[in-house]
């Protein structure tokens, strides 16, 4: 499922933590890679660029057996990239997590929220903590589902990440019920739902514990992965209707606001 | 045995100190309550305007959208009164005191003094003096209390949970209902009805002692209104007492009679075309301006009209939501949705609005076309304006006499049912609440009116309520969310 990854990248990032990358991705059998740069419009060097991207598409296929392709491209950011992803049938897209600061992603939004918002292609948006630095690893995964149908797409990527050898932390978040035995049936069903979950998975990630939680779904999801100490938080995206769409769904948010890394399967 | 009595001694405790500070340090209440009003109208008037509206209109989505269908009980469950019975008691709730006093003051005040950029004492002063008294007394009041009793009604009979306000947030609280939380949300409650009633026991009991004064010349003191209260504290309390429980509900059917007797009377006896003619052209004003009216703080001229009077209404009405929530809540089981908020709505709304074409309507005649001034007199005492127009027409004194009982009877109804849904709040939602919970609330809700009216009068009891209202309106708002929540639950 991991094995044709389309990377954005640009040229304020680093080689050593765009080498961290491929590493991780070659952990889960990625064997090709290809890396898009989105110019500005406008003053932008179009040769330069090139060259930048020849050299470092070169530089990474030095350290890997990997294939690696390349292309420049300009227009929206995150437009060009999802198309970019669709038309060359990527498994994946992988991009680092924005740089900007709070107030300006508040108001000019971020390319991964909007990527996120976009594609139909699973996205992987990667963040480091600062113990992470030198190696990128992820020893816990925090897999939020709502037992619903694109919790259950979800599933079958998760299962793909057991290559890593990681925990896993099974997340659901309800919510309460209108009365206390409707909400101690809720509670029951999720515990049976979970179960069932665990069963499932336990094969692929033999460290497994699982959460229920009360409350907003995005809140309990970063509020566990800070208290479970992952590196990874796994989730499926609801499509929406494109007006809901547009306030923000929990994805983007946990996103937004979370210190590890999101893998996203719309 | 002391947790379950926390919310009944937390109230009584705040509600003492406000009558205890009264009547010790009247001139401190007097400097201190136009102070807090100011700064709650100054600060938050436009919360009250803009949650009025979104109750409104949260009850009109919530008919029309797929939990129409749902009914307050059992699925198989009947509703224990006919529409008939139902839409009368529906009526009866919403009616009162405060529908008697108003219902000439107010057109004539507001005829008088407009809001600024309309001319006073003209027919564009008339027509906007009816439109306004429609929507203080249309179709906002009436969404307020549907947030209120549904809410009541949805999670007592549908969800088995008791009837209590803090029930209705099981959804956004969980367990903590039974805890801290809960309680603040019931003793908010317990203070706002007590405001709210004491409010309309104030009215009730100036107009009272203004009908005897315009009758019989008994004099205008405040110790007389005091008296007055007294007396009718003692009448229902000793019903509580020996049990008059039928005693009153039989007066409060025969008093919606004795209402309906004085509105035909009075359309007939004053000018019954122009009233009618009244009721069709307001109501066609009313809908078209609505949306308009509804969010119209005329903050740039004639704020403080809209201060003093829509603002003070929705504070009042939301203050009165739990008392009129209880009651129509259980009036309501085995209806739908649906069809509670269309009758809710529809009926006494269409009602009020012919109570005030009739009295309103022939007010304004009589100051416009007969050349009878009594608009200055509703002004300035808007408790005789109901006589000094009843006293121009054929059989006015048997009209007076008759609105004096009819007050009487109200006062006396509405406080011993005040008394009975506040005992059940504070007694966790019991249905029999204890005679000395009901007798200390009636003790107090009537010290309560007492302490303000001598402190400051109709503006006292005014600008309290409006201060009182304003936390008890953001659990309306949390209310309305709790209420979707668990509706949103509900199989399609």
């Amino acid at each position: 499922m991991y094995k044709q990854i389309l990377m954005p990248i640009v040229p304020a990032q680093n080689l050593a933590n765009l080498q961290q990358s491929v590493n991780f991705l070659r952990k889960l059998g990625a064997n090709h890679l290809h890396l898009v740069h989105v110019m500005s419009e406008g003053f932008a060097n179009r040769r330069q660029l090139k060259n930048w991207l020849e050299d470092t598409a070169a530089k990474i296929k030095e350290q890997t057996a990997c294939l690696v392709t390349w292309d420049l491209l300009s227009g929206h950011p995150a437009t060009e990239i999802c198309e970019a992803a669709e038309a060359r049938d990527m498994d994946m897209i992988y991009q680092w997590a924005s740089q900007r600061g709070i107030l300006s992603r508040t108001l000019l939004g971020s390319t991964s929220s909007d990527v996120l918002r976009m594609t139909e292609k699973p996205a992987f948006i990667h963040k480091t903590k600062p113990s992470q630095e030198e190696d990128y690893q992820v020893n816990r995964i925090l897999f939020a589902t709502d037992f619903g149908e694109a919790a259950n797409r979800a599933t079958d990527y998760l299962k793909e990440l057991s290559p890593l050898n990681s925990g896993l932390v099974l997340l659901h978040v309800r919510y309460r019920g209108g009365d206390p035995t409707t909400d101690s049936y809720r509670q029951q069903e999720a515990e049976e739902k979970m179960n069932e979950l665990r069963e499932e998975l336990q094969p692929y990630f033999p460290a497994l514990v699982f959460r229920i939680r009360l409350g907003a779904t995005g809140r309990q999801i970063m509020e566990v992965s800070n208290q479970e100490e992952v590196e990874l938080v796994v989730m499926g995206r609801y499509n929406q209707p494109s007006f809901i769409k547009g306030m923000g769904s929990t994805a983007e948010n946990v996103v937004g606001r979370s210190q590890a890394s999101v893998l996203v399967i719309p | 045995m002391l947790k379950k009595q926390t919310v009944f001694i937390i109230s009584l405790i705040v509600l003492l100190a406000v009558i205890l500070g009264g009547a010790v340090f009247p001139d401190f209440m007097r400097y201190v309550v136009p102070i807090v009003h100011e700064y709650v109208l100054g600060s938050f008037g436009w919360l009250y305007l803009l949650a009025a509206f979104f109750f409104l209109v949260f009850s009109i989505i919530l008919a029309f959208s797929r939990f129409g269908s749902i009914k307050l009980g059992g699925d198989n469950e009947k509703p224990q009164y006919s529409y008939f019975g139902w839409l009368s008691m529906l009526f009866a709730a919403g009616m009162g005191i405060g529908l008697i006093f108003w219902g000439v003051a107010e057109p004539l005040s507001h005829y008088l003094h407009p809001v600024e950029h309309i001319p006073a004492i003209s027919g564009e002063a008339a027509g906007f003096a009816m439109r306004y008294s429609f929507l203080h007394w249309g179709l906002q009041p009436w969404g307020i209390y549907i947030v209120m009793s549904l809410s009541l009604a949805y999670f007592t009979f549908r969800r088995g949970m008791p009837p209590l306000i803090s029930s209705c947030f099981y959804p956004l609280l969980g367990e903590k209902i039974y805890g801290g939380w809960g309680y603040l949300i019931d003793i908010l409650a317990v203070v706002s009805t007590i405001f709210g009633v004491a409010t309309s026991l104030g009215l009730g009991a100036k107009q009272i002692h203004g009908g005897l004064n315009f009758l019989y010349g008994i004099p205008d003191t405040i110790q007389i209104t005091i008296i007055i209260i007294v007396i009718a504290t003692v009448l229902f309390m000793l019903s509580s007492i020996i049990g008059l429980d039928k005693g009153i509900q039989f007066l409060s059917k025969s008093n919606m009679a004795v209402a309906g007797v004085l509105l035909l009377l009075v359309l007939i006896l004053g000018p019954t075309s122009h009233i009618l003619a009244v009721f069709s052209s307001t109501m066609g004003d009313y809908l078209n301006n609505i949306l308009h009216m509804s969010l119209q703080a005329n903050p740039f001229e004639g704020y403080e009209w809209t201060k003093s009077w829509t603002l003070f209404y929705w504070a009042w009405w939301i203050s009165w939501s739990p008392f009129v929530g209880v009651f129509i809540s259980r009036i309501s089981r085995g209806r739908t949705i649906k069809e509670f908020i269309g009758g809710a709505l529809i009926v006494p709304t269409l009602l009020t609005f012919f109570w005030f074409s009739v009295f309103g309507g022939t007010a304004l005649h009589m100051q416009i076309h007969e050349g009878i001034e009594i608009a200055s007199l509703a002004y300035q005492e808007p408790e005789l304006a109901l006589f000094a127009m009843l006293d121009y027409l054929p059989l006015g004194e048997l009209l007076s006499l008759l609105s004096v009982i009819l007050l009487a009877v109200f006062f006396v109804t509405s406080a011993d049912s005040a008394t009975f849904v506040l005992g059940m709040m504070t007694s966790r939602g019991s249905l029999t609440p204890p005679l000395s919970k009901k007798l200390t609330w009636g003790v107090i809700q009537s010290a309560v009116a007492i302490v303000l009216l001598f402190t400051g009068g109709l503006t006292a009891l005014q600008e309290m309520n409006i201060s009182a209202a304003l936390p008890f309106s953001v659990v309306m708002i949390l209310l309305c969310y709790n209420l979707y929540a668990a509706l949103r639950e509900e199989p399609t």
